[in-house]
């Protein structure tokens, strides 16, 4: 009798334990940083989006709408942003969030008297972070910045946690766990999220596997049950199998050139690179047709600031691309490198079509594979190199993604140095009016397409394979996964 | 006594036909290597694509071809690298004994506890990534098994009459290291360098495997194991065939140094 | 006794030496690991604050003797990549290692060493050149290739095992045992070829020998003097050809690991490096270098066990 009801017992348990309804997801990579304010990567990003929450949140139209704040208000010279913090917002340590984790937060973003900052941003722009009353805080910038607004999905995280790295704590659906280097993020529901509706799942599992073969094979084993940043052909495999969804991802694949070294510093050798590069095949070849062609540093889905016509800009056209090197002094073509991080076999690839297209105007391209951290030190940094391909992920604002280009900024790597284009993109943040705005950033968008100043490629879109019985997933303009919408039907 | 040589007719035979295959390739293959075609990719074999096609539409056999020039090459040069040098730094070591002997086999002791992969990665990081430098990593890396065997070779036969007499008769060391003892130790050398050709060929794959060895679009029989792996599941031959040809070269030269190894046992 | 102390002596030496090697390159190389961890999205102000943390401006001989006298107190340090102690990123992924090493390694002793006597039992006979013939080929596949085809055969069309992903031990035995056995696989069947190979030719050679021919002519059967007189020396180079095996396996199968998406210290390894996380690479390769330093020198050890007329160089 004993034994049969320990044999229930155990099956009961088995029971529940089967009924905590759980997510695993694969993911490429590590955080760089559990602490929210030293993160820099994107991939870490994806995860923690679920744990921590600024004054502000995007919605998955790119919008910001408010989240640990209940309302904001812009003041009519754009300089002053207030903000009201939402009744009963609590941290995942049960606590309730106070204007000093508010004040805490930014402070420690800004800097304060000795200690330096650790957002060159809030650094560069803020002059005053004031509270007015115990849920009104003020924050005063220098000078006028209107995409500044962005900047507060900035984490808030409790003023008291003594180590944010090791035992993150923040305000979103899902707190954190436990996470095991190399092998997985683990966040769980949390019950007093100021959203009583959400999440939906009880747990979730970031399994890191950097291989997406071996991501794709434990997804059709039902190891994994939620699959982004699915290659194209591994989705041609999973295809009507699984709920696959693809959308634009406000990517934007580029070929650098450096503007640097000779011979591309030639408007017309990079003008006829451009014409002799077929994008149309290599999003064929490359991503299986999933993705959007690109003319400048734009994806499509920043539907505000986008500017149409610039994918025809160059048409693929070897004839002028010829006559073009033959008028820059390269009738014969010439010999260059394109440098490629090897972990991106995306790039990789690509890297392989443009050799060979290259070759029918004369140009001998070699592809030289270096290691991530060295790209990031020797070209990203060092600006050493000739051409490479690169992917540069989105952001909500259109400023954080053409800044790239400014002449003063610390990683313009192409070695652009536009005066006009300067003056464009920086009157653009001073515009308070949303079409001049848009204007403005539109026109950095047609210079640098006109001035050729690399080859945007494409948009390669978003693939991701979830389980057949899992719903809800929203897509983002962004680099996230938002878990809490999911559920199991 | 006859079926003791099956071994080294199967490596030459192997060989041969691999070598064949690496000397047409010189000439002529199917479809230029690189060529792509966007309307034929994971093409299934066929009579135009005996092997099919891989992701990018190139002839898999064409490339495989091709690849077995980066195979011999690698062997070669890499066996050729360890071998020179091991056999000096053994030849030494081994002649001269002492604080040399201790020194240089310490030297050995710490390159054998050195994980190779990471000696690659350090090599190819300081050098470049290419296909050059990681032959030569890979050729440094097989210099202590050649330095071991030639070693215990040269302590062996330097307490010999010959290698006194010629002492005595005032030839130089060199001379007494070089053109009497190497020809006596040659033949575990000959068997060491045709197994290390064999691995030289693994390491490669392993390396380019992993995306350190051969830089695309050049074939090289490890990295098209690292593209193909996956598509596996949508062309499951363009993953076999370099496996199968890596095989194919390995087990040659295997053959072929068990077979000389045969052939010298028989002769003593 | 003083032989075991100098070849104490010279094990130390020879980590010192692996230590420093290692040191030096990560001078030379290219790459920052403070880049490498933030990647292209870093804010200047985020790069300052992880460059000050982190003090990589003192001096070579400065840091090489900080980590020097850091180990005499057990402290590794901390890796620059995770920012955590080295000494737990590594026991995190020993049991994946080890258990990797102990289940392969079963394999290889219970099916090489056997085989390799019948090989040898039967001479030129037909199961005995059969056996050398597969086991030549056994060694030449390459063990990431027999890896990808026994994935796609046993986890993908067959779905017997679960193809990537590593279950823990202290999760369900049974899962984890299985996520194992097909790298444990992919890892022993050239080390099993090999030790057949080693093994059937060492069995031969003492067949050859006198005291063979004299217990034949004292009227002994074929399996009496092959398991009572000839395995006994025959073992001999067989065990160092296992424990040369041991310890590649315990260092870690990198490219295996890489296939199977295991988190053992290969991978780890390979991390370490592409960050340039040298705190962490460091305590790799002293661990790596200590399992083959050690091995060695217990192989030896066993030697003398074994057969005391093989003295120590």
């Amino acid at each position: 009798m004993r034994r049969i009801l320990s044999i229930l017992i155990f099956f009961l348990a088995a029971f529940s334990a089967l009924s905590v309804e759980k997510i695993v997801v694969a993911v490429m990579q590590d955080p760089d940083f559990l602490d929210p304010h030293r993160a820099a990567a994107s991939g870490t990003y994806e995860m923690m989006f679920n744990v921590f929450e600024g004054l502000l949140k995007p919605d998955s139209k790119g919008n910001v709408v408010p989240a640990i704040a209940e309302s904001y208000s812009i003041s009519p010279d754009g300089l002053t942003y207030t903000f009201k913090l939402r009744e009963g917002v609590k941290f995942h340590n049960g606590r309730e969030v106070t204007m000093t984790d508010v004040l805490y937060s930014f402070n420690r973003l800004k800097g304060s008297g000795e200690v330096r900052g650790l957002s060159s941003d809030f650094e560069k722009f803020v002059s005053e972070i004031e509270a007015t009353d115990d849920i009104t805080v003020e924050i005063t910038l220098n000078t006028l910045n209107t995409d500044f607004l962005e900047k507060f999905i900035i984490a808030i995280i409790p003023a008291d946690n003594p180590d944010h790295e090791r035992n993150p704590i923040g305000t979103g659906p899902f707190k954190f766990v436990t996470y095991q280097p190399g092998q997985r993020v683990v966040i769980a529901k949390f019950d007093e999220y100021w959203n009583p509706d959400l999440p939906l799942v009880d747990e979730v599992e970031f399994r890191i596997i950097p291989d997406n073969q071996a991501a794709l094979m434990s997804f059709m084993a039902g190891e994994v049950q939620m699959l982004p940043r699915l290659d194209a052909i591994q989705a041609e495999i999973l295809r009507g199998r699984y709920n696959l969804i693809s959308a634009e991802q406000n990517m934007v694949q580029l070929m650098a050139m450096n503007l640097a070294r000779e011979p591309f510093d030639d408007l017309k050798v990079r003008q006829a690179i451009n014409l002799a590069i077929d994008k149309e095949e290599i999003i064929e070849i490359v991503a299986n047709g999933y993705g959007t062609v690109l003319g400048s540093n734009m994806s499509p889905i920043m539907e505000r600031y986008y500017q149409e016509g610039l994918e025809d800009y160059y048409k693929t056209d070897i004839v002028a691309a010829r006559s073009l090197l033959a008028q820059a002094g390269y009738p014969e073509g010439f010999k260059t490198t394109i440098t490629v991080p090897s972990n991106y076999q995306f790039h990789v690839d690509t890297a392989q079509v443009i050799v060979e297209q290259l070759k029918k105007v004369g140009i001998t391209a070699e592809i030289e594979l270096i290691e991530w951290s060295i790209w990031l030190d020797r070209v990203y940094t060092g600006r050493d190199y000739e051409m490479t391909i690169v992917g540069l992920t989105g952001k909500l604002s259109a400023y954080d993604i053409l800044k790239r280009y400014l002449s003063d900024y610390p990683r313009d790597f192409y070695n652009y140095f536009n005066p006009r284009y300067d003056e464009l993109v920086n009157s653009a943040i001073k515009q308070t009016d949303i079409d001049k705005k848009a204007g403005l950033f539109k026109q950095a968008q047609v210079l640098l397409t006109e001035e050729a100043v690399a080859v945007y490629i494409m948009d390669p879109n978003f693939i991701v394979a979830l389980a057949s019985n899992l719903f809800g997933y929203n897509v983002y303009p962004l680099y996230v996964q938002d878990m809490s919408t999911l559920y199991y039907k | 006594m006859k079926r003791k040589r099956v071994s080294l007719y199967i490596g030459i035979s192997i060989i041969a036909s691999l070598l064949a295959m690496m000397v047409v390739s010189l000439f002529y293959t199917p479809y230029p290597v690189t060529e792509m075609n966007r309307d034929e990719r994971f093409a299934p074999p066929s009579a135009n694509h005996p092997l099919g096609t891989d992701n990018f539409g190139r002839d898999v056999l064409s490339r495989i071809m091709k690849g077995s020039q980066t195979a011999f090459f690698v062997g070669l040069i890499a066996v050729s690298v360890g071998g020179l040098f091991g056999v000096l730094v053994g030849a030494i070591a081994g002649y001269f004994g002492g604080m040399l002997d201790e020194f240089i086999m310490r030297l050995m002791d710490a390159m054998m506890a050195f994980p190779g992969i990471l000696f690659a990665l350090m090599f190819v990081s300081i050098f470049g990534v290419g296909i050059r430098n990681t032959i030569i990593a890979i050729g440094i890396m097989s210099i202590p098994s050649f330095a071991r065997i030639t070693r215990s070779g040269f302590i062996q036969h330097k307490e010999f009459e010959y290698v006194k007499n010629a002492r005595v008769k005032g030839v130089s060391n060199f001379r007494i290291m070089f053109s009497h003892i190497l020809p006596n130790v040659l033949s575990p050398i000959i068997v060491a360098a045709s197994m290390g050709f064999s691995s030289a060929v693994l390491s490669e794959a392993a390396l380019s495997y992993l995306g350190l060895g051969v830089q695309p679009p050049d074939p090289s029989w490890g990295r098209m194991l690292n593209e193909s792996q996956v598509f596996i599941t949508l062309s499951p031959w363009y993953t076999i065939a370099p496996g199968i040809f890596i095989t194919l070269i390995v087990l040659g030269f295997n053959f072929l140094g068990d077979g000389i190894a045969d052939l010298q046992d028989r002769q003593q | 006794m003083y032989i075991y102390l100098r070849k104490l002596f010279a094990m130390l030496a020879t980590v010192f030496l692996v230590s420093m090697i290692t040191f030096i390159t990560f001078e030379i190389i290219p790459g920052d690991p403070v880049l490498a961890r933030l990647g292209v999205d870093a804010d200047e102000a985020q790069i300052r604050a992880l460059s000050e943390e982190l003090g990589l401006d003192e001096p070579l001989y400065k840091r090489f003797f900080g980590w020097i006298t850091g180990l005499f107190t057990g402290d590794l340090g901390q890796s620059i990549r995770y920012s955590r102690p080295v000494s737990e990123l590594i026991f995190d992924r020993l049991p994946v290692t080890l258990s990797l090493a102990l289940i392969s390694m079963v394999l290889i002793v219970i099916i090489g060493v056997p085989l390799g006597i019948l090989s040898a039992r039967y001479g030129d006979r037909l199961p005995g050149i059969s056996i050398s013939i597969v086991s030549q080929i056994g060694m030449a596949v390459p063990s990431f290739w027999t890896g990808i085809i026994l994935m796609y055969i046993f986890g993908l069309t067959l779905r017997w095992v679960s193809p990537g992903g590593y279950t823990p031990w202290s999760v369900d035995p049974v899962e984890a045992f299985k996520s194992l056995l097909l790298p444990a696989v992919a890892i022993a069947l050239p080390s099993i070829a090999t030790v057949i190979r080693y093994t059937r030719n060492t069995v031969m050679e003492q067949m050859k020998n006198d005291y063979v021919r004299l217990a034949f002519s004292k009227g002994l059967k074929m399996n009496a003097v092959l398991f009572r007189h000839v395995l006994k020396n025959a073992l001999i180079p067989v065990i160092t050809v296992l424990g040369m095996i041991t310890a590649n396996i315990l260092g870690g199968s990198i490219v295996i690991e890489q296939v199977f998406t295991l988190p053992g210290v290969g991978r780890l390894l390979i991390n370490a490096i592409s960050v340039r996380d040298l705190p962490l690479v460091q305590g790799m390769v002293l661990y790596i270098s200590l399992v083959i330093v050690v091995t060695n020198f217990l192989i030896d050890i066993v030697y003398t066990l074994i057969d005391p007329r093989i003295k120590l160089r």
